[in-house]
């Protein structure tokens, strides 16, 4: 498999002076093409610092991001929106869809910031729309739409553009537990049928266990890493609820 | 500690307060200006050529203060919104109600102190400006004026005055208002729920608009030859109507229009853009068509204020061709005689040349009787000898006139203009004399006259004389022309009383008396234009930044999906300048018909040629001023909102993450 993402000793520092603050502490991991990845840890352990860094939203204060060979953190901004635009899909808990935009405008908006065809964009609308099973919801907008359904529909403008890598924060967090089994169920088609790389921000330790591999941060550092191989997920979430359990436990357990 | 907190909170919120500060401040300005000016005793001086100066000035202190306190209020309703989730926040903390409205009338009495102060300052400018105008349009030299204590008195009164109103709402507010409601996420704009009902009625409204706009210019036309006004005025009416339900109906239409081409929709950010502007257009339609139409009427009020003037100073000429014009009614007796009266204008400058000429009347109604709708009792037929209307004619720099039999009808009415006479002959000393024709194209050189005829010298050979005249040129063209007037202006008794009366014509007094007349309309609307034009744009702008919150999460939502702030801010300049440009751009435009109207108008009124390229220049300077203050307002809310909605990412502003 090509190695997608390589994170090597990132730093990350908040302030200055006597009140700096280190939220990452020379991270290193690498990620191969169609991975399903979890990052957990416990709150302040610097899993969104490091999810921003590789979504280019925030710079690492030292070391290097490599997506698909080249360095983000050398990128300037303007190649950098560039990169986000093409090569990055954004799945947020709060799902973040325009509330002025209807199902299928938030869909392909990443599209036509793209400036992609308008057959194009009709085309690959509908093919995501089915495949994430919303096309009924197209013409809706989002205040008309349950949780589960905004976030498929979040999802749909995350895989639209068929980005290298699909970053989620926290994406069940505003979720029921049928809605959030939901989306993992999405999630793993997504993966496993649409070959998503995907790189996913989680405290829940159900949610944790969908991954083919969990990522275990604290204090800023890689602390643990769990594989789930050919184990099956009830097995990948007791592995994960016991490393938690060392860890400290802040996992959610449902 | 509450004028601390206050004085924190108004330094750490001072962009959102930028449109509320500059506004307060230029209406103080505004009010200053012309409260000095209506109490500048050299104004008071000059009033007395204008009956109409002193009641336009509190007219317009009236309006300006209305104005004022309709901006302040919205302006404040505005910083309560922007503000209720932290007072919100404030109470559910144990903050109690009276500390609250203390603290948000501290910070507004601060601010509106500061906006008091500033706009004091400029006030003292903007007043000298406006006398600069005034002198200006009155043809005086320029001099720094008096500023007037009543003047300054009463704008602080004013001003403090609508403070503590507006103060004492946002308390009253406070009082009532539940911690829920104030803790209440606001409604989104939705966008238009029956798009194609408010397509059909947008396309209705605007082919109405433009057929009352045709029936208007036709209507104007006619009114120019004596058809009834009133209906001028109706018509007037109907388009200012028309202007707000075109507005109104295309604010909630336009952006969904638009949206509905799939080419333009999906370019960039322009869906975000376009449900953006749909949303807001609707919510706030009403606003815009109002806007709309308050604009309009300020911008075709500035037209007439400023082409009156031009008017005046193109027919001053005409209605007055030389210095000093005399004319005495035999058939009246007179306070001041002829001779007399040239020993005065002597007084005040030597007089360089002299034209004698008569009117000539058997006391006949022949010709006038032939003239229906006019009340024709005392009118007489009237005729100046062709040499002697030739001989002014050509002391004025025309071409003299030329005549074989015929007879030709000089009016200074419209309507009299249009009558046919080619049926009506005259036999005067045993020879017969056709109509050549009606003229109101040369000077009026009998002003007392509506009409007389010009005929060759030998028809009136014989016939009585009923009024001599005499026209003046004099070696200093500007004399004192007041005191002269006064001199020459002797009272006469009438059925109704005592009347005063001048048989002599001044043209300098005519000049000063159109001059004041036109000033006062000029600053009176361009005052008036420049407080609607401002307060539109203050209550765009407020309503622009009232949704940066809003557009603050989409904006961050559009970084993570790849857009730069360049392509933000293009999306945000596009936004803001639609929303701006819905109300402002009829008004704009409107200014080039408005210029090609009052140019037909000077033709119709004989200054063809010249007066085309007075009123564009003057449509061109309105459009000038207006656009001027739309930038200013504009680029201040486009600022401001770039400043706080474009997302460039976690170190540059918070918006574009959200930290664990």
């Amino acid at each position: 498999m090509n190695t997608l993402l390589e994170i090597k000793n990132v730093s990350k520092y908040y302030g200055s002076g006597d009140a700096v603050s280190q939220a990452l502490r020379g991270v290193s991991f690498s990620m191969e093409q169609g991975e399903f990845t979890a990052i957990m840890g416990a709150s302040g352990s610097g899993k969104s610092t490091l999810l921003n860094v590789i979504a280019t939203i925030d710079r690492p204060s030292s070391g290097s991001i490599l997506l698909e060979g080249r360095d983000i953190a050398e990128m300037q901004e303007r190649e950098l929106a560039a990169f986000r635009r093409d090569r990055l899909g954004f799945i947020f808990q709060e799902y973040n869809l325009l509330d002025t935009l209807n199902v299928g405008e938030n869909i392909v908006l990443p599209l036509n910031l793209q400036k992609r065809p308008v057959r194009e964009t009709r085309e690959r609308l509908r093919e995501a729309a089915a495949s994430l099973d919303i096309t009924e919801q197209l013409s809706k907008f989002p205040r008309q739409l349950s949780g589960g359904q905004r976030q498929r529909a979040a999802c749909a403008r995350a895989l639209i553009t068929r980005p290298a890598l699909i970053l989620a924060d926290e994406p069940t967090g505003a979720l029921d537990s049928a809605n959030s089994r939901s989306l993992m169920q999405t999630f793993t088609l997504m993966n496993q049928s649409l070959g998503s790389t995907i790189l996913m921000v989680t405290h829940d330790a159900v949610v944790g266990s969908y991954a083919s591999r969990v990522l275990f941060l604290k204090d800023g550092r890689i602390w643990n890493e769990l594989r789930r191989g050919e184990q099956s997920r009830q097995a990948m979430y007791n592995e994960i609820l016991n490393a938690m359990a060392v860890l400290g436990g802040e996992a959610d357990v449902r | 500690m509450f004028a601390k907190l206050a004085l924190r909170n108004v330094r750490r919120q001072i962009s959102n307060y930028l449109i509320y500060f500059v506004t307060v401040a230029l209406s103080v300005a505004l009010l200053f200006a012309v409260n000095n000016l209506s109490y500048s005793d050299r104004i008071r001086q000059l009033a007395e050529l204008s009956s109409d100066m002193k009641s336009m000035f509190n007219m317009v202190t009236v309006l300006s203060g209305l104005v004022t306190a309709l901006v302040l209020s919205y302006a404040t309703g505005f910083m309560l919104k922007l503000r209720k989730k932290e007072f919100g926040m404030y109470l559910t903390l144990g903050m109690t109600r009276r500390n609250i409205q203390a603290l948000f009338a501290c910070e507004t009495w601060m601010l509106s102190g500061l906006a008091l102060i500033a706009g004091m300052g400029a006030g003292l400018v903007i007043f000298q400006l406006l006398v600069a105008l005034f002198s200006s349009i009155m043809e005086l030299p320029f001099s720094i004026s008096a500023y007037s204590v009543k003047g300054i008195a009463l704008t602080l009164a004013v001003s403090v005055g609508l403070f503590a109103l507006s103060s004492l709402a946002s308390v009253r507010y406070l009082k009532k208002v539940t911690i829920s409601d104030l803790l209440k996420e606001e409604a989104a704009e939705r966008s238009e729920k029956h798009p194609v009902l408010w397509c059909i009625l947008s396309v209705v409204t605007l082919a109405g608009l433009i057929g009352c706009l045709i029936i208007t210019y036709q209507n104007l036309m006619a009114a120019f030859h004596n058809e009834d006004g009133v209906i001028l005025l109706l018509w007037l009416a109907t388009d200012l109507v028309m202007i707000f339900l075109a507005h109104f109906t295309l604010s909630r239409t336009l952006a969904g229009m638009l949206l509905r081409s799939k080419r333009l929709k999906n370019r960039g950010t322009n869906t975000v853009v376009l449900r953006g502007l749909s949303g807001k257009m609707t919510v706030n339609s009403l606003l815009i068509g109002a806007l709309a139409t308050l604009l309009v009427f300020a911008v075709g009020m500035s037209n007439v204020a400023f082409c009156e003037k031009i008017f005046s100073d193109l027919s001053i000429k005409q209605d007055c061709p030389y210095d000093v014009m005399a004319m005495f009614d035999l058939s009246e007796e007179h306070g001041v005689s002829m001779e007399e009266g040239i020993q005065i204008v002597e007084q005040y400058s030597p007089i360089i040349s002299q034209i004698d000429y008569q009117l000539y009347s058997k006391g006949e109604t022949t010709l006038c009787s032939s003239i229906i709708g006019y009340d024709l009792m005392e009118w007489t037929d009237k005729y100046m000898p062709l040499s002697q209307f030739n001989a002014l004619l050509t002391g004025c720099g025309y071409e003299p006139l030329t005549l074989k039999d015929e007879y030709l009808l000089f009016t200074t009415v419209q309507g009299i203009s249009d009558v046919d006479f080619s049926d009506k002959s005259v036999t005067l000393n045993g020879k017969t004399y056709s109509w050549a024709g009606n003229s109101t194209f040369y000077p009026d050189f009998a002003r007392r006259e509506y009409m007389y005829f010009i005929i060759p010298d030998e028809a009136v050979a014989g016939m009585p004389v009923s009024d001599v005249c005499a026209a003046y040129t004099l070696a200093d063209h500007r004399p004192d022309a007041m005191a002269m007037l006064k001199d020459l202006t002797y009272v006469q008794k009438t059925s109704d009383g005592e009347d005063e009366r001048c048989d002599f014509a001044i043209q300098e007094a005519w000049r000063l008396f159109r001059n004041a007349n036109a000033g006062t309309l000029i600053i009176g609307t361009l005052y008036v234009s420049t407080v609607f034009v401002c307060m539109a744009l203050a209550i765009l702008s407020l309503k622009t930044l009232s949704t940066l919150d809003d557009e603050r999460r989409r904006f961050a939502v559009l970084y993570r999906l790849g857009a730069d702030g360049k392509t933000q801010k293009a999306a945000l300049f596009k936004q803001t300048g639609a929303f701006f440009l819905m109300p402002f751009a009829l008004p704009l435009i409107l200014t080039v018909p408005l210029g090609m109207i009052f140019g037909k108008v000077y033709e119709i009124w004989n200054f063809a040629g010249l007066s085309g390229q007075k009123a564009m220049e003057t449509a061109a300077l309105i459009s000038l001023v207006l656009a001027g203050i739309y930038a200013l307002y504009f680029f201040i809310t486009y600022r401001i909102a770039c400043e706080q909605v474009v997302c460039l990412g976690t170190e540059t502003r918070g918006a574009g993450t959200r930290v664990q």
